[in-house]
């Protein structure tokens, strides 16, 4: 007896199951229809501001600016800081260690 | 002066004057000529404190090498602390020599000068006569240190001893600030204080 009426009872869940699945927009609360992508992008450097001359990076240094050179170009050191070219050639002439860390000047890598 | 030092000097100006956060801790500066090749700054004495209350001047001049090379800083006002000078001013501050780096600002120096306030460091002294003083009689450089303050500096602090032991010197014809200066180096005992200027 007990049986049977459990039989019952998983037929007409599955019946239930088979009209939800029959009509999706009906069980769903919404629908995606259109999807619009946004990205965001950043210079790869610690911090975009040249510490020695407080220019963008990505902006010829102050001296570039009135002298213009090929030159001007951003530098990485090993301790990930890093600084324009030429205003970076300047410092070292004097003192061999990063203006930030104070860590031996070791370039790791160059960028236009 | 250079283009990459006036340029970076008019950003560096911009910075300490729009900073909310420098205002508070009783930082400015003013520009003395066009070329910003003399700044003044001033300083407002740390809290806690024998400096406390007094508003310090400093002369600032920068180099044609700035930022490669430190400006130039030294106290127009005069102050009882072991790492400047009594008499000149200059400071002894490693980032203002051999530890100068050209990311330094003239906003981190004077933060600097204000923190060297709050912590002298009498083992690398620029006056060795207030270092001593320091070390081996404190209540009297605190004493010596709030009297200069309140001379010099606009504090608030009044001692009458000491300014009735000036006003004994300056009845025998010595300038206030020689007898102030002689008297704090001789830990204000006059007979001392007289014998060195008599003598």
């Amino acid at each position: 007896m007990n049986n049977s009426s459990n039989a019952d009872s998983q037929e007409g869940s599955t019946s239930a199951q088979k009209q939800k699945t029959a009509n999706p927009s009906e069980s769903r609360p919404f629908v995606l229809k259109k999807w619009n992508a946004l990205a965001v992008w950043a210079w790869d450097v610690e911090c975009d501001t040249c510490a020695i001359c407080r220019v963008h990076l990505m902006e010829e240094c102050l001296r570039c600016q009135s002298e213009p050179s090929a030159e001007c170009y951003v530098v990485w050191g090993d301790c990930n800081h890093s600084f324009h070219h030429c205003c970076m050639t300047q410092w070292i002439r004097q003192n061999n260690r990063c203006p930030l860390c104070q860590k031996d000047w070791v370039v790791s890598r160059t960028s236009k | 002066m250079s283009n990459i030092a006036f340029n970076r000097l008019q950003r560096e100006c911009k910075e300490v004057v729009t900073n909310s956060e420098i205002s508070e801790t009783g930082i400015m500066i003013e520009i003395l000529n066009e070329n910003l090749t003399e700044i003044k700054g001033h300083i407002r004495g740390p809290p806690d404190t024998p400096y406390a209350g007094g508003m310090f001047d400093l002369d600032i001049k920068i180099p044609d090498q700035y930022p490669f090379s430190p400006p130039n800083v030294k106290f127009s006002t005069k102050i009882w602390h072991p790492n400047v000078s009594s008499q000149t001013g200059v400071i002894c501050l490693d980032i203002l020599k051999d530890q100068w780096a050209a990311s330094l600002t003239l906003r981190t120096v004077l933060l600097s000068i204000q923190a060297l306030m709050c912590t002298p460091e009498p083992k690398d002294p620029q006056d060795a006569v207030v270092a001593k003083q320091y070390m081996e009689k404190p209540a009297v450089f605190k004493a010596t240190a709030e009297y200069w303050t309140t001379k010099f500096a606009k504090g608030a602090v009044k001692n009458a001893g000491y300014q009735a032991l000036v006003d004994k010197l300056k009845d025998m014809g010595v300038r206030e600030e020689e007898a102030v200066s002689v008297l704090s180096c001789n830990n204000w005992d006059i007979n001392r204080s007289t014998v060195y200027i008599f003598s």
